[in-house]
């Protein structure tokens, strides 16, 4: 216990120094600021200001990557809220309640139940994340190349597994993540592979313009599709914050129980955040004393899967920064972000850089806290967001997507490469892939095959090796498990159910 | 996000997946191809065409399964309602990047935001200049002066 407070107090040092404050506040507020424009996702959100944190030290890069996270997971609560646009899956349940609200002018009571449940929910998410991964990296550090290669294949399993629509398209998604991570020099032998001729690709695909091209543009392109008027219907005004007593008594519950909910799936590798707010809500709805409110502004629905979805989110950080694993889009890119900045995430991360990982950890708690004293009282800034005319707003974002990609490493290839994966983006939507596990595998892809070639190289290339590991055993029986009950069509179209109602 | 991708369930031939399976197996056949002129090595030496070898085969297969699956019904053919956002997209995209070396951060902005613009229908050419030029200028003192990116501001003399 002793040790849990030396190291927040390290924590507390290293966020609290004037810089990172800073930087923890631009983030939340640049995260926010983006995140609140209609039709653009938190994922896509965090992949336009990717860039702007290469510029600083690795902890206050992740710092501002942390604050740029949560303030684009509130932007998406508020255009979930206001707007009934949800910006990625986790806060479709959102817009159930939550837009009912608004409709009813109880807009500031959501939007301040969802800041209020999210601190709470971060609070007591960074606590386990103080006290859970250092055993777990400690664990971590035990592990064979084969327990790795196998983890690494049960996360991706599961990210399909997880992810909306049939798991084969999700397994297809993996494979060319897996693919896009070839490209460039092979680590050991030097040996390029599938650079198609052009010199600029030797050092690999950056992750900037994959995740930029991927959420960012594609997005963009396939919102213009579908936008006929400029505007998006902003319905209800937010008037006043205040929470009346008998609403307090029925969301707090709720937001403990969604903490707890969001937690424990949150730290599943491949589920990330979506899992936890989809239960929360099922848990909410089965327990609540007034279901026919459900679906017509219940607050609790609002409460429980915001709380569900935020302590999701930063439990999230555990396997990626014990493991190495990211569990979801957003993780999988800020290991891309890590690694430019020349660290490995993995077990060695705690013991190797304590500033980062104690920084980190106190800094996801203070994101929290600039969401709730900075992002509240200026909701009317956020309200006006919402209005601005997207013709408008396209072209600045595609010109800071152009800056961003470029200014990685001042290469005008860099800039084409994003709008290569602009394209390609768009064709995954169009034949209904969903793009995440392809970032995921994207990352996985060099460690695994690192990791497979050490295996196989201790084993002198007996495959047995595999079985012989009882924890990698256990993972390649669970993955097996996975792929059997998500390839038999029953599974996708009861899944799909669940995340439909 | 789940409300786009939401597409009514057909009786016959799924279209959509049929073309999703076509395309992954096409992307696994070139992989799998090219991956022969890489070094396969050995299960104890996996030299640097091991994986992409066997990751082509792979990705053939599910390609091939989806397209099986696809004849258990599924999403009709994707529509396209008009190409025209993406491509404004892309070659405001390209124009930014080529320009942005020998003309300076302020053409490059004003062109890419220009030609990005035709990406929707409702356009005033004049309210549309006049943006990109105001956009560009606050682009290059924000990042260039400002944040210190070391970009050219104008063309290099």
């Amino acid at each position: 216990m002793g040790d849990l407070f030396s190291n927040l107090g390290q924590g507390f040092s290293v966020a609290f120094s004037l810089q990172n404050i800073w930087l923890c506040f631009v983030g939340t507020f640049l995260g926010t600021l983006v995140g609140a424009l209609p039709g653009v996702g938190p994922i896509a959100t965090i992949a336009i200001l990717l860039p702007i944190t290469f510029q600083l030290d690795p902890t206050g890069a992740l710092i501002m990557l942390a604050g740029i996270y949560y303030g684009a997971q509130y932007g998406g609560s508020l255009t979930a809220i206001l707007l009934n646009l949800p910006g990625e899956i986790s806060s479709v349940v959102t817009t159930i309640d939550g837009h009912a609200m608004a409709r009813q002018g109880r807009a500031g009571e959501a939007l301040a139940i969802a800041a209020i449940g999210s601190f709470i929910a971060g609070t007591v998410a960074t606590l386990i994340i103080a006290v859970g991964a250092p055993p777990l990296s400690y664990f971590a550090q035990s592990f064979h190349p084969t327990d790795y290669f196998a983890l690494m294949l049960m996360g991706l399993v599961l990210a399909t597994a997880l992810t909306h629509g049939s798991m084969l398209k999700g397994i297809a998604m993996v494979l060319l993540g897996v693919l896009f991570s070839l490209v460039g020099t092979d680590v050991t032998s030097g040996a390029l592979r599938y650079t198609m001729g052009f010199p600029m690709l030797a050092d690999g695909i950056g992750v900037v313009p994959l995740a930029m091209g991927l959420f960012g543009i594609a997005e963009i392109a396939v919102n213009l599709e579908k936008l006929t008027d400029s505007r998006a219907g902003l319905s209800g005004k937010v008037s006043h914050l205040r929470i009346s007593r008998e609403s307090w008594r029925r969301a707090l519950p709720a937001v403990f129980r969604g903490t707890g909910i969001g937690s424990v799936l949150g730290l599943l590798p491949g589920s990330g955040n979506i899992l936890g707010s989809f239960a929360s809500y099922l848990v909410e709805k089965r327990l609540t004393k007034y279901p026919d409110e459900f679906g017509k502004g219940a607050i609790e629905g609002v409460a429980g899967p915001e709380s569900a979805n935020n302590a999701g989110a930063q439990t999230a950080f555990i396997p990626m920064l014990t493991l190495g694993i990211p569990s979801n889009a957003v993780t999988a890119m800020m290991v891309g972000a890590l690694i430019i900045h020349g660290i490995t995430p993995g077990p060695q991360v705690i013991t190797a850089n304590p500033d980062l990982f104690w920084g980190l950890v106190v800094s996801m708690w203070l994101g929290n806290v600039m969401l709730l004293v900075i992002n509240l009282p200026l909701i009317g800034l956020w309200v006006r967001v919402l209005d601005i005319p997207y013709r408008f707003l396209f072209p600045a974002i595609v010109l800071f997507c152009c800056i961003g990609s470029y200014a990685v490493s001042y290469s005008a290839f860099d800039v084409l490469l994003t709008a290569f994966f602009g394209v390609i983006g768009y064709v995954l939507k169009k034949l209904g892939f969903e793009p995440m596990p392809l970032v995921l595998a994207y990352v996985l892809g060099a460690p695994m095959e690192e990791n497979l070639r050490r295996a196989l190289l201790l084993s002198r290339g007996d495959p047995i090796t595999f079985v012989e590991h009882p924890m990698a055993l256990m993972f390649l029986l669970l993955t097996g498990v996975l792929l059997v009950a998500g390839l038999m069509p029953r599974f996708t179209r009861v899944k799909d159910k669940a995340i439909q109602e | 996000m789940s409300k786009q991708t939401e597409t009514p369930e057909h009786k016959g031939v799924g279209l959509r997946d049929v073309a999703a399976g076509l395309f992954i197996l096409a992307i696994g056949i070139a992989v799998g191809i090219a991956a022969l002129e890489l070094n396969f090595g050995t299960p104890q030496r996996m030299g640097s065409g091991f994986l992409p070898f066997w990751l082509g085969i792979l990705m053939g297969l599910v390609g091939i399964l989806i397209v099986v699956g696809a004849f258990r019904g599924g999403a009709a053919f994707p529509e396209f309602p008009t190409i025209r956002p993406l491509a404004a997209l892309i070659c405001g995209f390209a124009a930014f990047a080529f320009l942005v070396g020998p003309a300076g951060l302020i053409i490059a902005a004003f062109c890419g935001i220009f030609i990005s613009s035709f990406a929707t229908k409702q356009i005033h050419l004049i309210q549309t200049l006049i943006f990109a030029a105001i956009l560009a200028g606050v682009s290059a003192l924000l990042f260039v002066v400002l944040l210190e990116v070391p970009i050219n501001i104008w063309p290099r003399t």
